[in-house]
């Protein structure tokens, strides 16, 4: 028994890799066909002297920076989404029911309306505003919930969601105050998106985002210890009070990093740690190496299969819909269906086309 | 070091604790606890006997007072030092119902893995043989979330066990197990203390269970120890009555020099009952 548990997980770690190679090696070639970019056709252009600018730029400037961005987004948001739930022993906690994600919005949403557009040390503001966001609500909700000796999960989950309610509330008052194209980018942005925002790129937020998987990942196995409760954790040696306060630390800005490079996703925290739980058959939300490393390879397959959507419909100008939709994305509509932003999808699901990639990219 | 076998591996002097800054909930206490040992530690409902537990394994700071841990005072112990030595069992351990019980009880391991990756074979084996000990190997695959309270009991205890401790500390182990378990639970602390040498820390509101297992029994009241000692001496009628607020009578079976303890309202014994 022992003996076949661990070669499943082996097996799938490897099935669930390769996958996640096979479209990370793809998706360069992956839009719609009346680009005539084909997969064969982006892998010559790389390594071709004099490639087509044109041919050369959708492959490698416009699609496969998109993967990576879904690539980075997925695994920092599902270990986030995986450490909240862990430290707060809850399955709905996610960086949203903990109201840092809003926070962040809040921050990258003002620094949008107010036009504040610079960079310090390459970091754009918006992602700046992002931290600062992220940090004033996880200062607001670590205050709201130490009220006891200690923090506990449902304190903090209460001290979450009430901050949370009170930054969505703030952005639909900001939204408000915005003129018609401002609101027009707004929703955009809000739906969660790769397109680029705020002049925010990938590169500026690696620093921020690799230590926090890092950290993530070291204390993996301490977080497995607060599955049966943080007093027998700290009774085997867990440094309780650390652990939460780095985790929710790291986890908060790798987050906010994210909210700022493609907005609000709350869907990949909060199913894809389940997911690889069912997957995993036994595991907690977070173990080395088996589900933590598949937690951070889940949502990559799943992001940039709708990278494949969303490519088609951020450059509509370039190409019309061709309103392809396959097996895996159906399931993904569901999902995104079901979750909190339900009048965002059916709004999305009624009108024009440009919104069908948007509800494919699932909230 | 433990220079004789009859140190205390465990010993408190004079600890105090509170809740609030003026008032003192419980204290100053002294207790010895020795290897091969079984403690009991009884009192009614609020007397501190949670607490005490908590001190004596480093889970919570003594205002006043200290703890020495085989000869060297518990605050010097690393985290991972003193779980290696002390394992520790909660009144409700949560059982998380998706994780199966082998891997709860890997756990229990968590001490000894350091960086390593994977368990090692002498990982495996110990985590083997706590299950055994604990009767948890037939399920080893469940999960957690179908087995019953008195088996996650014994899963949690297992984990406790893999652990590989000196001194065990168990909150209230039998508390929501039926009679034969309370008894299979008490028999095996039993052994542990007799067999393994471990020093055995249990609170529990079974005075007979006490009486029948226990090496030594520490009863509590209002935070201050009343008596200690071992059960025969220390759980006498007249010490125990005014500290429960009922009635105790020794009942003996025929034939056999085993007693129970027996309870009864303090009205009844003076004839004031209503029947």
């Amino acid at each position: 028994m022992e003996h076949s548990r661990g070669k499943w997980r082996t097996v799938s770690l490897a099935l669930f890799l390769g996958i996640l190679l096979l479209l990370l090696v793809a998706s360069p070639g992956i839009g719609t066909h009346e680009v005539g970019v084909g997969v064969v056709d982006a892998w010559r252009s790389l390594l071709a002297d004099h490639p087509d600018p044109a041919l050369h730029g959708i492959a490698w400037q416009l699609r496969f920076p998109r993967s990576l961005k879904a690539l980075v987004a997925g695994a920092t948001l599902a270990l986030s989404g995986a450490v909240f739930q862990t430290l707060c022993r809850n399955q709905l906690a996610t960086p949203y029911t903990l109201g840092v994600a809003s926070g962040a919005s809040l921050g990258a949403l003002l620094a949008f309306k107010l036009h504040w557009v610079t960079s310090y040390f390459g970091l754009s503001s918006v992602s700046l505003a992002s931290f600062m966001g992220a940090l004033l609500v996880l200062a607001l909700i670590l205050i709201l919930a130490r009220s006891s000796a200690r923090i506990t999960g449902n304190s903090l989950l209460l001290a979450g969601v009430t901050i949370g309610f009170f930054c969505s509330g703030m952005m639909m008052f900001v939204t408000s105050l915005a003129d018609v194209t401002e609101t027009h980018l707004t929703v955009r942005w809000l739906m969660g998106s790769l397109d680029t925002f705020g002049g925010v790129e990938i590169k500026t937020l690696l620093p921020f985002v690799v230590p926090a998987w890092a950290i993530q990942l070291l204390m993996a196995r301490s977080l497995n210890q607060f599955s049966v409760g943080s007093e027998l954790a700290m009774s085997r040696g867990v440094n309780v009070l650390r652990t939460e306060i780095l985790g929710i630390l790291a986890s908060s800005l790798a987050v906010a990093a994210v909210v700022s490079l493609c907005g609000p996703i709350g869907f990949v925290g909060l199913i894809i740690p389940h997911l690889c739980r069912l997957l995993e058959h036994s595991a907690t939300p977070m173990d080395v190496p088996g589900p933590t490393l598949r937690t951070l390879e889940q949502p990559r397959p799943l992001r940039v299969l709708d990278n494949r959507q969303n490519h088609v419909n951020t450059s509509r100008r370039i190409v019309t819909f061709s309103g392809t939709t396959n097996n895996i994305e159906g399931p993904a509509e569901l999902v995104g269906g079901t979750s909190n932003k339900l009048m965002l999808f059916a709004r999305a699901w009624s009108s024009h086309e440009q919104c069908i990639g948007g509800s494919v990219k699932v909230k | 070091m433990l220079r004789t076998p009859n140190d205390p591996v465990l010993k408190a002097t004079g600890l105090e604790y509170g809740f609030e800054p003026d008032h003192t909930f419980l204290g100053p206490v002294d207790l010895d606890i020795r290897l091969n040992s079984l403690h009991a530690v009884v009192g009614p409902n609020g007397a501190g006997k949670s607490t005490l537990l908590r001190l004596l394994i480093g889970l919570l700071s003594p205002r006043r007072g200290s703890v020495h841990l085989c000869g060297r005072h518990l605050d010097t112990y690393t985290m991972n030092e003193r779980a290696r030595r002390i394992s520790f069992l909660p009144q409700q351990p949560y059982s998380p119902p998706d994780l199966c019980v082998e891997d709860v009880v890997k756990l229990g391991r968590h001490p000894y893995r350091g960086l390593r990756l994977f368990e090692s074979p002498y990982d495996l084996a110990v985590v083997r043989e706590a299950m055994q000990r604990t009767d948890t190997l037939q399920y080893a695959s469940r999960p957690m979330s179908t087995l019953s309270g008195g088996e996650a009991q014994r899963v949690h205890l297992a984990a406790a066990l893999a652990q590989e401790p000196q001194v065990l500390a168990l909150d209230e182990p039998t508390s929501g197990l039926d009679l034969k378990h309370q008894v299979n639970a008490f028999k095996l602390l039993r052994g542990l203390a007799s067999a393994d040498g471990i020093a055995v820390i249990v609170v529990t509101h079974d005075l007979n269970l006490a009486a029948h297992y226990c090496d030594e029994v520490t009863v509590l009241a209002d935070g201050k120890n009343v008596a200690c000692g071992c059960p025969v001496r220390t759980l006498v009628a007249e010490r125990l009555e005014p500290v429960y607020g009922v009635r105790f009578h020794w009942a003996g079976a025929e034939g056999t020099d085993r007693r129970w303890l027996v309870v009864s309202d303090m009205d009844a014994e003076c004839g004031r009952g209503r029947r």
